[in-house]
Parts: structure tokens; C-alpha cells; sequence
């Protein structure tokens, strides 16, 4: 399923860019994240709880920064099991400066399900990535702010 | 009375003069007592001493190798017992007998997916715990490593020659192949005056909704080797031909208990393969274990309905209306495995011509594997495909060719002079009246108003649709039919047994080798019994459920195919009248030796006919034959138990299963409905503004009780009609597996059903009586007529049983957009 949507991030954009780009900052900012495990400067391992309307679903996650281009584009991918289901996703964002100082990130995101919940979410996957992919970008917000 | 009817198979049968004064009654049901005071015994009500919880590891993937599986890391949670992996299934477990022939055959099917997954949640591990919760919590401990092969959905497009193979063994997607082939299909397209060509029909997937899903109680006892199951199985001793084998348990070494089922259906026939693997984990754990079966893996992994594509349809019409028959090419979808198929494959045919007067026929048949949920038997199964077809048919010949659907169903029905019908391949209607029972149908909703209506409604953007369902519900299989589809298989004819006695206080006892799902057995039976001894229901205790060790069974012994009112009862009856016979020959000793014929049963006591004050009293009867027996000549004691097995056996051959003819089935209930429906033009939502549903299923044995499986039927049908579907992506990811997509129907989406009924006695079983219950398929029928009905001219003819508003929105679009409409007219 594809889901795309367009956020303002009140950071500057080469903020934003290393924040994204640094698997340390970006595993943590995983909304509802118990454990980030970083391999090096491009592979991490997550382990968090979604929260997916039918409760809190353990997804346990191998990602890589697959494409960068310095303040403007990320690609992540991902892949791992959530409970007895496999998830793999491949997340785009283009970043942009506005005019006021902060940032416009564009995303889209291919995100695959296997299993139960391709049926249990296919009605919220798209909001339920998209608060996903918000959530990343608050804590990279907030995680920016506080090491300035 | 046909006058071949010298020529039939089987006569009329002595009918019971006793039945009467309860039987046909409205009695309340016996059950019900328990039920709505929340007392039914349900599986998940059950516990035993050690008994841990199971929880399905489950393949994520439609199609994929399972190149490893590692559970250490589950089984070092405190509170685990024991896991099984399909591997160790590969081991312990026999693949089940098939009954399809080869290469069908050759499929190898385990109760867990041994080397490879071939559907979205076939199970790959069972983990064992403390708790439900816990066995859940450590099934993500499970590390299942998968090599995803390329999946096929389509039941038709499987059978193409670079479509991915799902057994190997099997060498192609085709688990079963046949032509049937009555009368001259040829030469009926060559002389007809027109012919009618469908290019594609669809019966789509769908399911039921149990109360309870499958569940189940398994105890592989390591002292005795008995291994006991308390299941809500609704066929245990078809479960047990297939778990027998599979495990190396004969058949004393199997116990079954049923009680309240919650539900049937048909589907929970096939669940024998969870039985498996919970025997297998008891015995592994040393200890009982129980499953309940969460909701989405009912949906996903329990079985679905058969799913039936019909191609390359060809109708030859004469120019007053009659249809000749009808050729076509029909793809079955099976799923991943054959469970209960390819019997599908041949009962459809216990109705070939429906319910008209068609005698040329022919149908190419495939059953096929695609990877999705295996199929199993589900409310009129395998006929209800087919029936609905054949009203495609019809309504599109009426459609097409300009005449009246009222009328031209008139003419092509079997007339009521006709019964008993023969049927193209043999097949014996027994009795019906479908003219009357469409005037019915029509008079319940007003007919000549609702076309007015129609009429009027016309510019208004909502379209009325009238739509005529006429279907049935064929009971009592001759198992013989199964050779059809394999000659080797050893089966043949059916049965059912019953026990009745007379215990020491005079009480009444029946059990039945039936496991009741809700049709009301404890209830029907006892009206029964009660007018062969002269008692009143209350006195006949029919024990609830089945067990196995406690009741008697036959092979064929279980609730399926609408045969309770047949075959139960007819063993009830049997059983029932041997007792009838000890009591009357006891009675007429213990009488001074009068004769036998002067005895009569009444009001609780064996008494002279004539002299109510010379009457025994049943304890005294049983009290004489149990403590008292010296008191009895010695030949009557040694003659009588009181005790009485009876095994009704219906009058089957085995069908010919060259040319695909003999009796398939004994009984022919039937449905006609009417639906009235309105369609929006903008939206294509289809709103139910009135339903009639009038049932013909012989002598009723409690009349109320057939009403309400009516209705249950009808909300069955109708929301299969226009909610129920499962949905795959082409990945065999199922789409839809909980009811918040997934919609059964409930009362708000069913109308008030405007019930009627006509009583046809069949000629043929012991109490008139016709097996009924799963007449499921005429709204689905009724409301693609009614839909079609709607649709402007020059819209495609509706093609699916589903039709939800976006398939609607589209039919309706068709005809503006000059799309091509899915059929066509050669006339001479």
C-alpha cells in the first residue's frame, strides 16, 4: 500500500536532514520504541509497540538509510516481523527549506503486510503510517532542539 | 402420477399411523431451557485438571518453502509446555486419505504445513502454555524462516501452464476433472430456435459466523491410549475416518463429546485437521489441551464456502419459451487442499436440472487448488452454486428473449403431475409444487402492486427490481455418489441410529448417533417418541449432544446435507417401535396373557385396549423386565431389553459411475422466494424493501422449527448476497479476516421475512417427512434477479452472487458506457 503526505517541521532543513540521516536519532525517534540497536552509519535494528486500533502489536525491525542526499532526500527501508506477520517498507523523504527557517518534509511510503494484519489494518494502515512517519519527525524535532 | 413411475428405483414406504398427536405440533423446544438461561456447554466452557492453552503460529505467506523454525527461544518461557512444528507433523502424522483419484490424490496434507505454506494462516507451529495469553505472548518467540514463491488466486486462471504449482505431487493446480453429459446437449443447440450465450458467472466465497468458532478439548490419555476429544467437530465419525489413519488410533480409541455446537454450517465438518494437531500436542505434552479459535482465524483458516467460476454458458431455447438445458465449462476452487473435496464435485449434481424440466446437459468440471483457505461443505453446499446458476440462466433467458420470468418459470418447471420426476441423471424428485409455491411467494408481496410500484418509480433515480429465487434443498446422500468422483472409494447408501429405552423408573430415553448444531433434535425426537409410546414429549429425555461412548453411531452418523428429519428420525421411529413392540409384548403377559393386538400404549401405561382399568403402569414395566424378571415366561425375557437400537437405512443402489447416474439423494425440499429491491441510481446501494420466502419441505415435525431455520437461511443468504465475501490481492493475502470488514449480516441488515408454506409429504420416508435447513442459497438467487431486474436496457446482466454497491455502480454505468453485456443471442 502506498501512502504519501507532505509535514512542516519547524527545524532548519540540514537539521532535519542529519537527524533523519543518523540511525541513532532516527531509531529513536520510532514512536513507542523499547530498543535500538545500531550496527553502523547505515543499519540499525528497532523493536517497538504499534498501536494499531487492536491493541499494541510487537514489531521487531532490521532498517537501513538506504539513499541520502544531503539536505533533501532520505530513503529508509525496512523490513521484520510484527508478531507472526512480516512487514517490509520503504520510506521516501524530500526535504525542503521554507521560508520561515524550518522545513517541509514531502514523504511517501510503500509499506507491505503478510499475514493477519494486512487484513486487520488494511482499513487505518494509511493513517496508521502516517502518524508513524509524524512521529519520527516530532522526536527528530524535539531530539534537534535539544542538542542545539 | 408419472407414468414411469413403475419404472422408479424405490416405492412409496409404509408411513407410521402413530405420528400425529405431537409430531407437526408446534412443541416449544426442549433446548431452549438451557440456552436462554445461558446453561448451554459450549467448548471454551471447558477445563480440565493440567490443561494447558494452544496458540497457531500461522504462515504469514499464501505460498511459501519453510526453510527453517526455531523455538528455543519460546520454549525457554516459563510457563511453555511444548510446541509442535510441521516438521514433527511430517513425522508423527499419516497425510490424510483423500478421496479424490489420481493425481488429486497425491496431494500430501498434513494438519500443519510440513515443508511448505499454501494459504495466508495455514498454522506452521502450535505452541502450548500455562494461559491463552502466555501460549500468544510466545508464539512471537517463534523464528519461522520463509522462501516466498509466487502465489496463484485465481480458481480459473490456476489451471494455466506457467501458473506456480502447489503440490508438486499433484503435477498441475487440477485436483479433480469430469465431464457429466445427459440427454443431447449437441443436438439441442442445433435445433433450438435460439441460443442464449453466458460468457462468464461467478459464485463468489463466503462463509458462516458461528456463535463459537471451532474449538476443542484434547486429551491424549497416556494410560489407556485413549485419546478424547470435546469438540464442537459437527461430523466427529467423519473426523474420525480421517484422524483414525492419520495417528494410528482405531476407532475405540477415539472419544468424542459434543454439546451445544453454537453453529455449524457444514464448516466445522473439516476441522478434524485441528483435532490432529491437538492430539498430537497433547500426547507430545503429555497433558489435555485446549484451542479456541479466535475469530480471524475462522474467517482466514477454518474453510470457506466453494468459490465457482461457469464459462462459455450455452442455453438452447425453443420459441415458446421451453429450455432445452444448458453446456458450460465450471472451475470449483477448492483452496490449498482437498478436505471434504472433491465431493463438491459430484453433490451439485444432485439437482442437475434444478428445478426444471431441463434434459439436455452437460458440464465440464474442474476442481482446482489455488492458495487460499481450503473449502469446505458450508449451508447447501456444492448445490447452491449450481442452482443459482441455473436461475442466472433463466432469468437471463427471460431477459433476453422477451418473456415473462413469472411465466416462462411456470413452463419450465417440473409440473406437479410430474412427481415423482426422474431427473436427467436419475436423480428422484420425490414430491413438490413449485407453481404453487411461486403464486405464494408472488401473493406475499403483493405482485401486481409491486410492479406498479416499479413503474412509478421510474425518473426517480431509485430503480425497483423484482427478483424470483427458486432453489433446493436435496436431503439424504447416497454416499454412493462419492464413486462418481472415484470409483475406488468404498462407500455407499447412508444410515443413522438411535437408541431408545425403558429404564428402571419407567423413564424414556433416546440418543442419537446426530450431533445437533440447533436444529432442535432433543425436541423433534421427543415429539416423536411421544406419539409412538402415547406419552407427551416432556417424558421423553433425549440426551443433549453426542457422545460417543454413551451413544450409538453408524458410520455416516452426524448432522449434515438435510437429513435429521429422514435419517434421524427415521432411526428414532425404528428404534422407537421396536420398544413399543417389547413393552406391548410384556404388557400383554403381565395382562394375563391377552392378545398382543388388544394392548395399546396410552398416557404413560400399557393397558387393554377398551378397559382402562387393566393398564401397567411403565415403571411397572420396566421394573418387571429389570428386577422382577422371573416373574416373566421365560422366552419373553430372554426376548426383551427394553433396550433398542435402530439403524434406518435409506433404499439407495450405488450409482453408475461410468455414466454418472443413480439416486443421489432421497428427499427434494424446496424454496421459491421473491425479493423486491431498490436500487440507487447514483450510488448503486441496493436496499431490501420486501422479502417472502415460502418453503415446501414435506410433513413438518414441528413447524416452528422449519420457520425459524427459514429464516435463519434467508439472513444467511442475503447477507452473502450483498456483505459477505472474502477478499484476496493477488499476493493470497486475505484482506478481510474480521468482522470489521468482513460484514455478516445481522437484524438490521435483514428484513422482516414474509414467511409462507406448502406441505408436499414425500412418498418416500417413513414420516413424509423432507431433510430442510439450507435453503441458504435462494436469496442470492433472489436478489441477482431482483437486481437484474433493476438495471437499465443494455446493461451487462448481473454475473456475480455478490453484489456489493460498487459492483452494482458499475453494472449500472455499463449501459450508458456501451460496454459489452456478458451475453449474447443466436436465433434461426
Amino acid at each position: 500500500m502506498n501512502v504519501s503526505g507532505r509535514s512542516a517541521v519547524p527545524m532548519p532543513v540540514s537539521e532535519l536532514w542529519t537527524a533523519l540521516s543518523d540511525p541513532a536519532r532516527l531509531g529513536g525517534a520510532l514512536p513507542h520504541v523499547d530498543t535500538v540497536d545500531v550496527r553502523d552509519d547505515a543499519n540499525f535494528s528497532a523493536t517497538s509497540r504499534v498501536t494499531t486500533g487492536l491493541g499494541q502489536t510487537p514489531l521487531r525491525m532490521d532498517f537501513e538509510i538506504a539513499d541520502r542526499r544531503e539536505g533533501e532526500h532520505v530513503r529508509i527501508v525496512g523490513s521484520g516481523v510484527a508478531g507472526e506477520n512480516e512487514v517490509w517498507m520503504s520510506v521516501s523523504l524530500d526535504l525542503s527549506a521554507e521560508g520561515d527557517g524550518g522545513s517541509a518534509a514531502a514523504w511517501t511510503a510503500d509499506v507491505r503486510l503478510r499475514g493477519v494484519l494486512s487484513s486487520l489494518l488494511q482499513r487505518n494502515l494509511p493513517a496508521l503510517v502516517a502518524d508513524q512517519i509524524e512521529g519520527v519527525l516530532l522526536v527528530a524535532q524535539q531530539a534537534g532542539s535539544g542538542s542545539r | 402420477m408419472n407414468p414411469d413411475a413403475k419404472t422408479l428405483p424405490y416405492s412409496p414406504v409404509e408411513q407410521s399411523e402413530r405420528l400425529g398427536q405431537w409430531s407437526g405440533k408446534n412443541v416449544p423446544r426442549k433446548e431452549d431451557k438451557r440456552l436462554l438461561k445461558g446453561q448451554g456447554a459450549f467448548v471454551d466452557d471447558l477445563w480440565m485438571h493440567r490443561m494447558g492453552y494452544v496458540h497457531f503460529v500461522r504462515s504469514p505467506h499464501a505460498h511459501a518453502r519453510i526453510v527453517s523454525i526455531d523455538v528455543s527461544k519460546c520454549e525457554a518461557v516459563p510457563g511453555v509446555y511444548a510446541t509442535l512444528t510441521g516438521k514433527e507433523v511430517g513425522e508423527l502424522q499419516e497425510p490424510y486419505f483423500q478421496m479424490a483419484p489420481e493425481p488429486g490424490a497425491n496431494a500430501k496434507d498434513y494438519c500443519m504445513a510440513v515443508d511448505k505454506a499454501r494459504f495466508m494462516g495455514e498454522p506452521v507451529v502450535a505452541v502450548l502454555a500455562e494461559s491463552r495469553e502466555l501460549a500468544r505472548d510466545a508464539a512471537e518467540l517463534v523464528e519461522v524462516e520463509y522462501e516466498v514463491l509466487p502465489a496463484v488466486v485465481d480458481g480459473v486462471a490456476t489451471v494455466e501452464p506457467d501458473a506456480p504449482i502447489i503440490h508438486d505431487e499433484v503435477g498441475s493446480n487440477v485436483g479433480w476433472h469430469g465431464v457429466y453429459d445427459y440427454g443431447d446437449v449437441d443436438w439441442a443447440l442445433d435445433n433450438a430456435d435460439h441460443v442464449v450465450r453466458i460468457d462468464r458467472l461467478h459464485f463468489h466465497r463466503f462463509s458462516s459466523a458461528p456463535l463459537e468458532c471451532s474449538a476443542a478439548l484434547v486429551n491424549w490419555d497416556p494410560g489407556t491410549g485413549v485419546c478424547e476429544f470435546q469438540t464442537n467437530n459437527q461430523m466427529p465419525m467423519f473426523a474420525a475416518m480421517f484422524l483414525g489413519p492419520a495417528i494410528g488410533l482405531g476407532i475405540d480409541h477415539m472419544q468424542f463429546v459434543t454439546q451445544d455446537i453454537g453453529g455449524g454450517f457444514g464448516i466445522k465438518i473439516t476441522s478434524y485437521t485441528y483435532l490432529t494437531a491437538l492430539a498430537l500436542l497433547s500426547r507430545k505434552a503429555g497433558r489435555p489441551v485446549k484451542w479456541t479459535e479466535y475469530r480471524w482465524e475462522h474467517l482466514a483458516a477454518s474453510a470457506h464456502g466453494n468459490e465457482r467460476t461457469f464459462l462459455d454458458v450455452e442455453v438452447p431455447v425453443m420459441s415458446d419459451g421451453t429450455i432445452l438445458g444448458f453446456k458450460l465449462r465450471a472451475f470449483d476452487d477448492a483452496g490449498a487442499y482437498m478436505r471434504y473435496e472433491p465431493l463438491g464435485a459430484v453433490i451439485w449434481s444432485q439437482v442437475v436440472p434444478g428445478n426444471y424440466r431441463f434434459k439436455h446437459i452437460r458440464v465440464d468440471y474442474t476442481e482446482t487448488f489455488t492458495n487460499k483457505c481450503p473449502v469446505g461443505p458450508n449451508r447447501g453446499y456444492s448445490r447452491l452454486q449450481h442452482l443459482w446458476m441455473i436461475e442466472r440462466i433463466v432469468d437471463t433467458v427471460a431477459h433476453e428473449l422477451g418473456f415473462d420470468p413469472v411465466e416462462l418459470r411456470k413452463l419450465n418447471y417440473i409440473q406437479p403431475e410430474d412427481f415423482p420426476y426422474e431427473a436427467p441423471n436419475g436423480c428422484i424428485y420425490d414430491s413438490g409444487d413449485y407453481h404453487a409455491m411461486l403464486d405464494k411467494a408472488l401473493e406475499l408481496v403483493d405482485y401486481p402492486a409491486v410492479k406498479q410500484r416499479k413503474e412509478a418509480a421510474a425518473g426517480s433515480g431509485k430503480r425497483i427490481g423484482i427478483g424470483i429465487g427458486t432453489t433446493l434443498d436435496s436431503g439424504t446422500n447416497n454416499f454412493g455418489q462419492s464413486r462418481i468422483i472415484n470409483p475406488e472409494l468404498p462407500f455407499s447408501g447412508n444410515g443413522e441410529a438411535a437408541f431408545c429405552k425403558l429404564d428402571l423408573y419407567g423413564e424414556v430415553t433416546v440418543t442419537l448417533g446426530t450431533t445437533p448444531q440447533g436444529q432442535g433434535h432433543e425436541t423433534t425426537t421427543a415429539q416423536v417418541v411421544a406419539d409412538i409410546l402415547g406419552i407427551t414429549p416432556e417424558m421423553v429425555h433425549v440426551r443433549a449432544g453426542y457422545n460417543k461412548a454413551n451413544h450409538t453411531y453408524v458410520g455416516f452418523s452426524g448432522t449434515y446435507a438435510s437429513q435429521f428429519a429422514v435419517t434421524g428420525l427415521g432411526a428414532v421411529i425404528g428404534a422407537a417401535e421396536k420398544l413399543r413392540g417389547e413393552m406391548v409384548r410384556v404388557g400383554a403377559a403381565m395382562l394375563g396373557g391377552v392378545d398382543e393386538d388388544d394392548v395399546e400404549l396410552a398416557d404413560g401405561f400399557v393397558r387393554l385396549a377398551g378397559n382402562p382399568e387393566a393398564a401397567i403402569p411403565f415403571i411397572g414395566i420396566a421394573a418387571t423386565v429389570f428386577s422382577n424378571v422371573a416373574e416373566l415366561p421365560g422366552e419373553l425375557a430372554d426376548s426383551v431389553s427394553l433396550n433398542c437400537r435402530h439403524v434406518y437405512r435409506p433404499p439407495f443402489a450405488v450409482p453408475n459411475s461410468e455414466d454418472k447416474t443413480g439416486q443421489l439423494t432421497l428427499t427434494y425440499a424446496s424454496q421459491v422466494h421473491v425479493a423486491v429491491v431498490e436500487v440507487d441510481e447514483e450510488t448503486g446501494a441496493v436496499e431490501l424493501l420486501d422479502y417472502a420466502a415460502v418453503d415446501e419441505c414435506g410433513r413438518k415435525v414441528n413447524p416452528q422449527i422449519v420457520e425459524g431455520q427459514v429464516h435463519g437461511a434467508t439472513g444467511h443468504g442475503i447477507g452473502a448476497a450483498l456483505y459477505e465475501t472474502f477478499n484476496y490481492d493477488s499476493d493470497g493475502q486475505l484482506l478481510n479476516a474480521t468482522f470489521m470488514d468482513y460484514h455478516a449480516a445481522t437484524s438490521l441488515d435483514v428484513p422482516m421475512i414474509k414467511y409462507g408454506d406448502i406441505e408436499c409429504p414425500s412418498p418416500f420416508t417413513p414420516n413424509g417427512a423432507k431433510g430442510m435447513g439450507e435453503g441458504g442459497g435462494a436469496p442470492l438467487s433472489t436478489i441477482s434477479s431482483a437486481i437484474q431486474d433493476a438495471l437499465p436496457e443494455g446493461a451487462h446482466i448481473v454475473y456475480d452472487t455478490h453484489n456489493p454497491p460498487e459492483r452494482v455502480y458499475d453494472l449500472l454505468r455499463s449501459a450508458s458506457l456501451g460496454l459489452p453485456r456478458g451475453v449474447s443471442v443466436t436465433s434461426r
